[in-house]
């Protein structure tokens, strides 16, 4: 496989994208108003400051996949446990995704269809792209890569005319900090799921400069999210932005009038999509290889289907309970859920330090 | 083999298909235009909706008199979603309101308030909300009957009047947002009437215009001004009513010479600031203008040059106060079109919550409004 | 030995009334020239064999000094060598050898003056440039190397000799240029083609199909070529080549997307005109595969996309059609695939009925009776035009029969059909490889520097180093001058 630093900033750039770019504003506006930024930034902050942590669990053995080592820094049963969880929040996330979308596209442009078609189509996607190989996915986000970044642009544009300047001093005028401080948190398990990519050893080596081309990609994407944050701030205002649900839809459908422009908007979700694939695709690698990893590499012909089975059987669910599910996502418990798994690198890290210092003193 | 499984199962899939979501091109009713009047008993509401006929508007085929390219139909009901069931419950196509023009809403309609139609907009996501919204005087219905001369549907002549920006040019996402922050706004108000020269196939024909622009606050309708006031209103909201199309000012003098010009501005700005005083807020509107001079008649036999600064200053204060004229007027009625509130809120938090409750009483009776001209004439035309 | 050589031989070619069995006395010793006159050289036959023989016998008697040349190899003009067995002996008279055979010598000598009757090159009818050399490959496999080694002047250039097929013995070379080839499909390709067990081969793409370990891709791993520059440039990128006698066009691997859509005019004109023609070549080619499937995903499921007049037209121009757009789509499509092979196949006489014929009858008639909408056959009139712009034609044929399927998932899923079918395409076109080197390169992986000759064409000058999508040893191109 080739391996470049600078792909996996391209790779790390899609696959934090997807989610992102269209979820978390809504969310933030919501909770925040008008110091979303102070959020963003906050949250950009610790998530760079848990990707450190992660690389150096990842770089005590810089050659063996973390799932492999892991073992010798917690003992084999806790290791077994934190990989237990980590597939469960991988499964769990992969239906958040597979149920946002579905809400997402099919509320929009597809009423009418049944949500478990969706569903399926969705899952078979998941499952051949997953089945793909780690390398191929990879490689796909280096061309989603190019097509993203065009249609940011062209949709920043887009939502330029309509903006209103004036609001901008809002920003530094309006202060509460606990509220800054709560919701810092919140957009931190947006950004911090780093604990995926101890998975890229040993394709990619974890080194200083594949570190600070990930930290790169925080910078890159904060400054997007910002961006996108100002953009609907200014284009609708905190109380008729947390009333919408897709702000960026109706930023994009409202930017002209009866003009091309202003239709385009199937067409930049379409290319957002395949980012939203990518995503739920490595979710679904990185839940494969615990999966092989807790069954000792038993099975691996049917544990794809498996495992892509579970999140749509989820997504089927919550399609029943709509009201449930949009609890769910937006609910506290969530946010401690996320933290935990992304804190795991942190476990490993604290336990490994222990163990340096303990060992010494054993002798 | 992989790609094998996937075809198997897209192949099933097929079984399931029904395609629900699927609609013809030609099974499908567009609705072009939407008006709502009060309906004849109180507490109903009255829908319209106006589509086009494709089949009579085939362009290249077979030209000729076929009949209206367009078509309407209206229905009362307690709401307008009952009304739009009851519309769609009558027409052999599904209604498709995705490509709409324009919104009209009747003087009584308007006066009773808006709140729910706005609602409903906000919450159709195909409804986009970039539409432009305007007040009829009298029944919204009847302005349909416009005979578009120039256009090939009224739904287009209607848009076009608010896309050409001489008054304002109000969409759903103002009034919406407008409605937010509990601040003001103006929409278009349609003149409407016959037009006795001009006759097609026998019968006078309608004509449409717009005659000023209808106050908001509150979603109620709170006041109606006049062109000359709204034109002036629409230069210093100049953010929610988009750019102002070639704003003109005739001025005259005395003393020396006497004379008259008139200045029109290819380019126009407004910007709004605050600030705060022991007092209270102060809020400033700051007008820009590029002119250039289209008509000037001095019997003294001077060139329009040598009186540009006198121009500048007379056209400068008659700016001024027109814009105070008709900022006063809003304040009478209580509506906060240039949204001055909002500016409080983003600039002085603090101050900005303790006022927040009275603040239309605070507009109509307290706030400090200061306003500044600065025009500059870019050029004199073809003759000096 | 109860029978002698000869008779074996007549044997062995016993219904073939085309062989000569040319009987000649030398110095009272008989001898046999067994030859099959169509496919030998017959001057040469004449000049170098027949006549110098009869001198000979004409001439002072000496049979031992001639059998001393004889085992020498110098009693004729032409090389000779020795037969090792009848078998082969046979092998040898079937493939344009001549025999000379002695009463009582136990050996056979055989000449190899194989002359077949070939076209003169000409122009290339499939892969047409304006600017630039136009000679492509004929059948006869000499003249196609030579044409190469024309291009080519250097000793690296090496030419591996296979004789394939049971009944076709036909003569396979595989060329590459020593020190730019990456090894590893060398071998890979040398070893398949050692393990070749068929009846024969009549053209080169069945050959394709046994090297590749890609046996189900719709995507072609190979390209084809008959243009003798075009096999020059690749095989001096680092790719190999493969000409087979019979065939006039090599077979060119590994490969990648854009080199399938790229064709040697770019590199002739200037690099302005050479990068928009490539431009405008991708974005037709992607025209080809999606606007079918995007008109009637769009029309039917998404009409917010289409602006008001557009709507008006479209909504206007279906109103009396009985079909769905799916069935108008697919109708129209299969009459277009249907009138395009038969241009193919039709005999030049009658060539021209057949498009008067499909213009008139799709485009005017079908319109004016209701069948199909007049936007509909724009869209397909312009999807056919762009699928000819591919210059290759493995690619259109895949691209032809993907957008049937896309065609079909757009109009049953719209948007949504429309995307995840290209998701799909694209991770398999990413995963596809051919022989090792990634199907996608240099777009996915993003490999910049080979980007100065895929979208547009730096200017020659600056295209200093091989792409690393063919071979792993890249190196300068830039020769020292000596």
């Amino acid at each position: 496989m080739r391996t470049t630093n600078w792909q996996m900033f391209r790779f790390s750039y899609v696959y934090f994208n997807a989610h992102t770019s269209i979820f978390l504003i809504p969310a933030l506006i919501t909770t925040s108003h008008y110091q979303g930024w102070v959020a963003i930034l906050g949250g950009s902050v610790l998530s760079i400051m848990l990707l450190v942590v992660t690389f150096l669990v990842g770089r005590l053995k810089a050659n063996q996949a973390w799932i492999d080592f892991g073992m010798q820094i917690m003992g084999k049963w806790l290791h077994r446990l934190m990989v237990m969880l980590l597939l469960s929040w991988c499964l769990y996330y992969a239906s958040y995704d597979i149920e946002n979308f579905v809400l997402f596209f099919g509320s929009n442009y597809l009423r009418g269809t049944p949500h478990v078609v969706i569903q399926v189509i969705i899952g078979l996607v998941i499952v051949y792209t997953a089945s793909l190989g780690f390398a191929t996915i990879v490689y796909m986000s280096d061309g989603i890569f190019l097509i993203l970044i065009g249609t940011t642009l062209f949709a920043t544009n887009l939502f330029l005319p309509n903006a209103d300047f004036a609001m901008m001093p809002a920003f530094l005028h309006v202060h509460d900090w606990p509220l800054a401080f709560k919701d810092s948190i919140t957009v931190a398990t947006w950004f911090a799921q780093w604990v995926l990519f101890l998975f890229v050893a040993p394709d990619l080596k974890m080194n200083n400069k594949m570190l600070k081309k990930l930290i790169e990609v925080e910078i890159v994407i904060t400054v997007i999210v910002l961006v996108g944050w100002i953009m609907t701030m200014l284009n609708f205002g905190p109380y008729l932005g947390q009333e919408l649900v897709y702000p960026f839809l109706e930023m994009v459908r409202s930017s002209s009038h009866d003009d091309i422009l202003g239709k385009m908007d199937p067409i930049l979700i379409g290319i957002w999509s395949s980012s939203m694939f990518i995503h739920s695709a490595f979710l679904i690698h990185v839940a494969y290889r615990c999966a092989l990893h807790l069954t000792n590499q038993r099975g691996k012909k049917f544990m794809l289907p498996l495992l892509t089975l579970i999140p749509v059987a989820i997504a089927y669910i919550y399609s029943h309970y709509v009201t449930v599910y949009l609890e769910h996502t937006t609910s506290d418990d969530n946010i401690i859920y996320w933290l935990i798994i992304e804190c795991i690198p942190v476990y490993y890290a604290v336990t490994a330090y222990i163990r340096s210092k303990l060992r010494p003193a054993a002798k | 083999m992989k790609l094998l499984k996937i075809a198997v199962s897209v192949l099933l899939l097929l079984n399931l298909t029904g395609c629900w979501s699927r609609v013809e091109l030609d099974e499908l009713t567009f609705i072009f235009g939407m008006y709502v009047d009060a309906g004849e008993d109180p507490g109903t509401v009255e829908v319209s909706i106006s589509a086009p006929l494709p089949n009579r508007l085939q362009t290249g085929t077979t030209g000729g008199e076929k009949g209206k390219g367009y078509s309407m139909v209206s229905k009362t009901a307690k709401n307008i979603t009952d009304a739009v069931i009851l519309i769609q419950k009558d027409l052999s196509r599904r209604l498709e309101i995705s490509h709409i023009k324009a919104v009209v809403i009747g003087k009584e309609y308007a006066a009773q308030g808006i709140s729910e139609l706005l609602d409903w907009f906000k919450r159709q996501p195909e409804f986009p909300l970039g539409t432009y919204i305007m007040g009829a005087p009298g029944k919204a219905k009847e302005i349909a009957e416009l005979s578009p001369i120039f256009e090939q549907l009224p739904d287009q002549v209607l848009m076009n009047f608010s896309k050409g920006n001489m008054i304002f040019a109000t969409t759903v996402k103002d009034c919406v947002l407008a409605e937010s922050y509990s601040m003001g706004y103006a929409m278009n108000y349609l003149s409407f009437g016959t037009n006795p020269e001009q006759e097609e196939q026998g019968k006078p024909v309608k004509w449409a215009g717009i005659q000023g622009v209808m106050l908001f606050q509150e979603s109620a309708m709170k006041r109606i001004l006049g062109v000359e006031d709204s034109r002036a209103l629409s230069w210093a909201a100049g953010h929610f009513a988009g750019q102002l199309t070639l704003p003109l000012y005739t001025v005259k003098w005395e003393g020396d010479s006497e004379g008259t010009a008139s200045a029109l501005f290819y380019g126009n700005s407004a910007s709004r600031s605050m600030k705060m005083t022991r007092e209270g807020p102060i809020f400033y509107v700051k007008l820009k203008g590029r002119a250039s001079i289209t008509y000037f008649r001095d019997n003294a036999g001077k060139s329009a040059r040598e009186m540009s600064g006198l121009i500048t200053k007379k056209v400068q204060e008659k700016l001024k106060t027109d814009i105070e004229q008709s900022l006063r007027k809003t304040q009478e009625a209580g509506v906060d079109v240039l949204q001055l509130g909002v500016l409080m809120e983003w600039n002085a938090p603090e101050e900005w919550r303790k006022l927040k409750e009275r603040w239309i009483d605070y507009y109509k009776q307290q706030a400090r409004i200061v306003v500044t001209a600065q025009i500059n004439i870019d050029e004199f035309g073809a003759i000096k | 030995m109860a029978e002698s050589i000869l008779d074996r031989i007549k044997k062995e070619l016993a219904g073939c009334s085309d062989a000569v069995y040319q009987s000649i006395n030398l110095y009272g010793h008989a001898c046999v020239l067994i030859y099959i006159p169509s496919i030998v050289d017959m001057n040469s036959l004449q000049q170098f064999i027949t006549l110098p023989l009869k001198n000979e016998a004409n001439g002072n008697p000496d049979w031992e000094r001639f059998l001393e040349r004889l085992d020498h190899g110098s009693a004729f003009a032409v090389p000779y060598h020795k037969a090792p067995d009848t078998d082969r002996a046979v092998e040898l008279v079937v493939s344009g050898n001549a025999l000379l055979c002695f009463e009582e010598l136990p050996c056979i000598y055989h000449f190899q003056i194989t002359q077949y009757s070939k076209r003169s090159v000409s122009e290339s009818q499939n892969e047409l440039v304006v600017v630039g050399p136009q000679e492509a490959f004929i059948e006869d496999i000499n003249t196609n190397l030579s044409l190469l080694r024309h291009k080519i002047k250097h000793a690296d250039l090496k030419t591996l000799h296979f004789s394939i097929g049971e009944f076709t013995k036909t003569d396979v070379y595989l060329v590459y240029i020593e020190g730019l080839y990456e090894p590893a499909i060398l071998e890979e390709i040398k070893t398949k083609l050692q393990n070749i067990a068929m009846d024969g081969a009549l053209g080169i793409s069945v050959l394709g199909e046994y090297v590749t370990k890609e046996r189900f891709s719709l995507f072609p791993v190979f390209q084809y070529t008959e243009r003798p520059d075009s096999v020059a440039a690749s095989l001096m990128e680092g790719r190999i080549g493969l000409l087979m006698d019979g065939t006039p066009s090599a077979l060119l691997t590994p490969v990648t997307f854009m080199t399938l859509l790229q064709s040697s005019e770019d590199y002739y004109q200037n690099f302005y005109g050479g990068s928009w023609i490539r431009l405008v070549r991708l974005l037709f080619a992607i025209i080809s595969l999606l606007l079918p499937s995007l008109y009637v995903a769009i029309t039917t499921f998404h009409s917010q996309i289409i602006p008001s007049d557009l709507l008006l037209t479209i909504a206007a121009a279906r109103e009396n059609i009985p079909f769905s757009a799916l069935t108008e789509a697919l109708i129209m499509e299969l009459t277009f695939e249907a009138l395009r092979e038969a241009g193919t196949r039709i005999p030049k006489p009658v060539g021209q009925t057949v498009s008067i014929i499909g213009g008139i009858v799709i485009g005017q008639a079908a319109v004016q009776a209701g069948i199909v909408s007049a936007p509909m056959v724009i869209v397909v009139s312009i999807t056919g035009i762009a699928s000819y712009i591919i210059p290759h034609l493995e690619l259109g044929l895949t691209f032809r029969l993907l957008r049937f399927v896309l065609l079909i998932l757009g109009g049953m899923f719209g948007l949504l059909g429309v995307i995840v079918a290209v998701f799909i395409i694209y991770g398999h076109l990413t995963h596809l490889q051919s022989f090792g080197k990634p199907f996608m390169q240099p777009i996915a992986p993003l490999v910049l520097e080979d980007w100065k000759d895929t979208f547009a064409r730096v200017p020659a000058p600056y295209m200093n180093k091989r792409s690393t999508s063919f071979t792993s040893r890249s190196n300068d191109r830039r020769q020292k001058k000596k």
